[in-house]
């Protein structure tokens, strides 16, 4: 998913769950500041590079993709844009390193989903927009893990697309850095093949370019890990689920329902708004932003204002933990936790060592001792 | 209200149907193995060359010198000439066969040539005479030539085995695509 979704949908989101204008803001742009919160941003506005959401392209041509190198990378990506949906999934005859490879491929509905919403319960707005973009990544990007894996992560170069109409036509891919994608051809951008298994190049979706990242597209396409099984992806019916999803979610974080269950979503809150929520999901065209902001401006009838990662630096300069990005640096570091603690204790250290606070003490990387005094002065 | 919503559109319906049906699957399986295994055919044709090759160089007989006494130095060049023309014939056979099975395993339609499992079939013939020569050497082993038997064997097995697996990989691809033609044309 990109800005479209990330930012202007889950304003559109918000404000449906009963947030006001003003708060729907802020979560949306937390939920956007994902994409945007990287080592480099973190340095320049002198905060822990541990908070790190996200990694440019650079920063991750600069990885090693060594043991360390490779468990940072799935930290970051297996938090916030590849959520394992289940971290004991089973899989015949594999070895141990395939498994824990196949048990981070992500997807909606699992019980991690349910654990970050649950998470940000009764956390700031900035938690909160970081659960939703999550959550909207877990149906974006199912089928691909938040690990570099050529061999959970390769797809067949056979992409089909599924018209409107139901007929289907071929997708080709380039491998052309910066060049966007070229909708009326089917020419699309992707990563260039690596043999090499833990290469950054086979990381997440890359073979398959920005396809799930597109609101209407629809695809036939088969994973390496799904022993030849096509897979069929309808983005306009998965993004649809995500927005109901979102807004059941900030319903539980708003408390006005008791309990976020897994596949459940909120259709009559979309009802009055089924068509043109449709029409926006479907219209073929590589951003949407203009749609969701005109939407969102017909919702509360304010101005959405244009999305600026930079906004909330220098209030951060002055503030520090008491600025939104402070606090969206507490959020990062407690989801960060929170997921590599569930994958080191289903006994895969794909995201390294996680160690619990209650029985052995603080040890480790110091600026999650913040996290631990936050927690620790939560619950006494 | 709160409801789950399970149904999928009917386009995606219509697009799924038979989508992942064993025959489906084992089709892809087998395209794949073809096209995997036709650039192994290409590749283990070129081992004879490498092995004829490395002999020449290190100076190893490529015959023993008790078989062909009393045969004159012409007859052998002729021999070994006649070898050499066998070995390059092998390569291109191969070649052709290789390329074909990757053709037929990607679905290139223009560049298929059904011929190429006659070529299939000779060199797994073949390659059950050589597999037999190397058992029959290696079980005759009085020197210290064991290791590179060993190799040869495991060589010449592979080999035959891929040509084998291709084989059938085709045959099962072909049915799968007659009986999707037969299908589609309701007969």
């Amino acid at each position: 998913m990109q800005l479209d979704f990330h930012y202007y949908a889950t304003y559109c989101a918000a404000y449906l769950s009963g947030y006001s204008h003003r708060e729907a803001l802020d979560l949306a742009y937390s939920a956007q500041f994902v994409d945007c919160c990287t080592k480099t941003f973190l340095r320049s506005v002198d905060a822990t590079i541990h908070a790190a959401t996200t990694q440019t392209q650079a920063e991750l041509l600069d990885m090693r993709t060594d043991l360390i190198g490779l468990q940072d990378i799935t930290r970051i990506w297996a938090s916030f844009h590849f959520l394992p949906r289940d971290l004991y999934a089973e899989t015949p005859r594999a070895t141990k390193t395939y498994k824990n490879k196949y048990r981070l491929i992500c997807g909606p509905n699992g019980t991690l989903v349910k654990d970050t919403v649950e998470l940000a319960k009764g956390k700031g707005i900035e938690h909160a927009g970081i659960a939703m973009h999550v959550l909207a990544d877990t149906w974006a990007h199912q089928r691909f893990a938040g690990t570099p894996s050529l061999v959970i992560n390769n797809t067949d170069k056979d992409f089909v697309e599924i018209l409107p109409d139901g007929s289907t036509r071929p997708i080709r891919f380039k491998h052309a850095p910066g060049a966007s994608d070229d909708l009326e051809n089917e020419l699309f951008n992707s990563t260039v093949f690596n043999t090499s298994e833990a290469s950054i190049l086979n990381l997440g979706h890359g073979h398959a370019g920005h396809l799930p990242d597109y609101s209407f597209i629809r695809y036939k396409f088969i994973p390496a890990w799904d022993n030849y099984r096509e897979c069929l992806k309808d983005n306009p019916s998965d993004y649809r689920k995500a927005f109901c999803q979102m807004i059941l979610a900030m319903k539980y974080l708003r408390g006005e329902v008791d309990s976020f269950e897994t596949d459940t979503y909120d259709e009559d809150a979309i009802k009055l708004y089924e068509e043109r929520i449709t029409e926006i999901l479907t219209k073929r065209q590589l951003d949407a932003s203009e749609d969701w902001k005109a939407f969102a401006g017909e919702l509360s009838g304010e101005d959405i204002p244009e999305y600026d990662t930079n906004a909330y630096v220098e209030e951060y300069k002055t503030q520090k933990d008491n600025s939104f990005i402070g606090r969206f640096i507490l959020a990062a570091l407690s989801q960060k936790s929170m997921v590599t603690n569930k994958i080191y204790t289903s006994k895969n250290m794909l995201a390294g060592f996680s160690i619990d606070y209650r029985s052995k003490g603080f040890a480790g990387i110091k600026d999650y001792l913040r996290l631990v005094s936050e927690s620790v002065g939560l619950s006494e | 209200m709160l409801f789950v919503k399970a149904e999928t559109d009917s386009i995606i319906q219509d697009n799924a149907i038979e989508m992942n049906s064993p025959e489906a699957i084992n089709f892809r399986r087998n395209s794949s193995t073809l096209s995997i295994l036709g650039i192994g055919v290409i590749i283990f044709g070129f081992w004879s060359v490498i092995k004829i090759v490395t002999y020449v160089m290190l100076g190893i007989p490529i015959y023993n010198d008790a078989d062909i006494a009393g045969v004159d130095g012409m007859t052998i060049e002729l021999l070994m000439t006649v070898l050499y023309c066998m070995l390059a014939g092998d390569v291109i056979v191969r070649l052709i066969a290789g390329l074909c099975a990757r053709a037929e395993g990607k679905n290139h339609n223009k560049r298929q040539k059904g011929f190429y499992l006659g070529f299939i079939v000779w060199e797994i013939l073949f390659q059950i005479y050589s597999v037999y020569t190397v058992i029959m050497q290696f079980l005759s082993i009085k020197d210290d030539t064991y290791v590179e038997t060993y190799v040869s064997l495991f060589m010449e097995l592979s080999s035959m085995l891929i040509l084998i697996e291709v084989y059938i990989a085709a045959l099962s691809v072909r049915k799968y695509k007659k009986r999707m033609a037969l299908q589609l044309t309701g007969k």
